[in-house]
């Protein structure tokens, strides 16, 4: 039963705006900083001036900077930086609107089978080799994957009184578990050509062009603007249904709209990218126990946390380490230990903490 | 009249829990709903607050039938404090409490300064100023019911449905509840109707008696008149005796067997 100590209070009490511009500066300041780095080096002020010259459009803003910087700056590197901070902060709303609706800690953007739907798409796109619309059609089998699991798990877990969180869980795992069997056998079948499987299943940023950084943005947006829309009605249902209701929220209707809303989200992101792990359980988590619950909060800076972690995690990968790593390989293996830790001293410090 | 309930019925597929119920509450007045466990009290508080349809039957809101109100417009007029609280998050009380205020903010703004003078005067009331700032979930049982209840009472709603407010509390902290519950309806007419387990603290704070057995309405009306030992032996079957105690100024009960 201890008080909250007094910088964690700050923190939770400290004007919204503050903090997002704080966490908007940071993010710029990395984009920036991540256009440099890479295989061409490019200096901080060279990118700042394409930049500029690129939003603006005065071109002799960048004159005298080689062209082979700008062309990697501009058409290589920001739409894959641009690519990170959205999935990133997309996959973070949508693991803190899940983890509010279900009122489960273990809840992330894949519980109701997102990830699994998708991969399964996505595998029979790669298996058959569907090339019919060029390089979208890996993610639009993906998505439409993601889309019909997402409305099975619906069907399967929706009874008389709306939307249970445990039915859906659990309608998530079993549709989950049958899809990966499936997956499983097209591996078995795809013989030689198992390891694209493989490798599209681990995730990548690498190669996104600005037509992939545009439909995220334009997911992305208006999505988190609806998760901010219903934040009231968000903190309302953790209080339970009956709470809630009583309170002016639409306790049958919000669940599934919000669902449906944040899964979309997270359908798109992995028929992009591929499935990246733990961004999405990992960052709500930490928002909350610095900032509070408050979802009027939580998924604004939910948003700006997990853009700039992906965008940090993919950029260590591009251009820090030797080798390049699957983005999902990285955030898994950085993300769940560091998670553990987290956890680990929470259950030491208060018992009893909620999550 | 502010509810108006006409031959109301409910069921959970084949068991009746509501049958063919008459209701007729005033504002100003403070209702106690007694019966025995399984009686369909919290069925019927789930009807009056909207979170239940009646299968049959009308139940009207200030002349109005209560399916046409708003969710928004009917948490402006019901406050409930239910018998179960998850708090599934580590809100602290203050932000609890600000949430009943939610009902009467505009989406997008803030809480006004008036908002928290209420939230921390309402607080006070239910003597928690002492952990506005602790969190809900490491807070005990008791101190977490009173959080609720300031809650409720922060909605400034003109009826406030109460199901079972003293289950977890201190008999200290049960008097100075429902003390709090009888100033509203003293103070501003506002119509209270509580699900009361304790028959006694039911007879000392409400005006009205509404004695529920098997769904239905077995008895209602004035506290004192209402409530006789036939009717006690019928709803609750035991065996009781109503004697006066003028400390409390009201009638109380003792049960023999």
């Amino acid at each position: 039963m201890s008080t909250p100590n007094p910088t964690w209070q700050t923190l939770r009490s400290c004007p919204l705006w503050r903090q997002l511009i704080l966490l908007a500066a940071v993010l710029c300041l990395m984009v920036t900083a991540a256009a440099g780095m890479g295989h061409v080096q490019v200096g901080f002020f060279e990118v700042c001036r394409l930049l500029t010259s690129a939003i603006t459009g005065f071109s002799d803003l960048a004159e005298g900077i080689a062209p082979i910087s700008k062309a990697a700056v501009i058409e290589v590197r920001m739409p894959r930086i641009l690519s990170a901070a959205l999935v990133g902060g997309t996959l973070a709303v949508a693991g803190a609107v899940y983890q509010g609706i279900l009122l489960n800690p273990l809840a992330d953007p894949y519980t109701l089978g997102v990830s699994s739907g998708a991969a399964f798409g996505a595998s029979i796109a790669l298996l058959l080799n569907v090339s019919m619309l060029g390089g979208f059609s890996v993610p639009l089998f993906a998505f439409v994957g993601a889309a019909a699991t997402l409305m099975v798990v619906m069907y399967l877990a929706a009874s008389a009184g709306g939307y249970c969180s445990s039915n859906l869980i659990l309608s998530g795992i079993i549709v989950a578990a049958i899809l990966s069997a499936g997956i499983s056998f097209l591996k078995y079948m795809a013989d030689e050509r198992v390891s694209v499987l493989v490798f599209w299943l681990m995730g990548s940023l690498a190669s996104k062009t600005w037509a992939d950084a545009g439909l995220l943005a334009a997911v992305a947006g208006p999505g988190t603007l609806v998760c901010v829309f219903f934040c009231r009605d968000l903190n309302l249902m953790s209080l339970g249904t009956r709470t809630a209701a009583s309170m002016g929220v639409s306790a049958h209707r919000l669940p599934p709209t919000l669902l449906v809303c944040v899964s979309l989200m997270a359908a798109v992101c992995v028929s992009i990218t591929g499935i990246i792990g733990f961004v999405g359980l990992l960052v709500p988590h930490l928002v909350r126990s610095v900032c509070g619950p408050d979802h009027g909060r939580l998924i604004p800076v939910s948003f700006f946390s997990g853009a700039i972690l992906l965008l940090v995690a993919d950029t260590v990968t591009r251009a820090v380490l030797p080798h390049e790593l699957p983005i999902g390989v990285l955030t898994a293996l950085l993300g769940g230990p560091f998670f553990c830790y987290v956890f680990r001293r929470r259950q030491m410090g208060a018992m009893g903490h909620g999550f | 009249m502010v509810f108006k309930i006409t031959d109301i019925c409910y069921s959970y597929g084949s068991r009746q829990a509501i049958r063919d119920l008459d209701l007729a509450l005033e504002a100003g007045r403070f209702y106690a709903v007694i019966g025995p466990n399984g009686c369909g009290k919290t069925t019927l508080m789930d009807l009056m607050c909207g979170h239940k349809r009646p299968d049959s039957g009308e139940l009207a809101l200030h002349g109005r039938d209560l399916a046409s109100y708003s969710k928004r417009e009917l948490a402006r007029r019901i406050a409930v404090v239910p018998q179960e609280y998850p708090v599934n998050f580590p809100y602290t009380a203050r932000e609890m409490v600000m949430m009943g205020r939610y009902p009467h903010m505009p989406r997008f703004s803030a809480p006004s300064g008036q908002d928290f003078a209420l939230v921390d005067a309402t607080l006070a009331s239910c003597r928690a100023a002492g952990f506005v700032d602790r969190l809900v979930t490491e807070l005990s049982g008791g101190e977490k019911q009173r959080v609720v209840f300031a809650r409720a009472m922060a909605q400034q709603t003109p009826v406030l449905l109460l199901d079972e407010p003293c289950a977890n509390l201190d008999i200290k902290h049960a008097l100075l509840l429902l003390e709090l519950a009888a100033d509203r309806v003293r103070q501003h007419r506002a119509t209270v109707v509580a699900v009361m387990h304790d028959i006694n603290l039911a007879l000392r704070y409400a005006d009205e008696l509404i004695l529920m057995k098997d769904g239905r309405k077995a008895a209602a009306g004035p506290a004192e008149k209402s409530l006789k030992p036939e009717i006690i032996k019928h709803v609750f079957e035991v065996d009781a005796r109503i004697s006066r105690e003028p400390a409390v100024n009201a009638a109380q009960v003792t049960f023999v067997r």
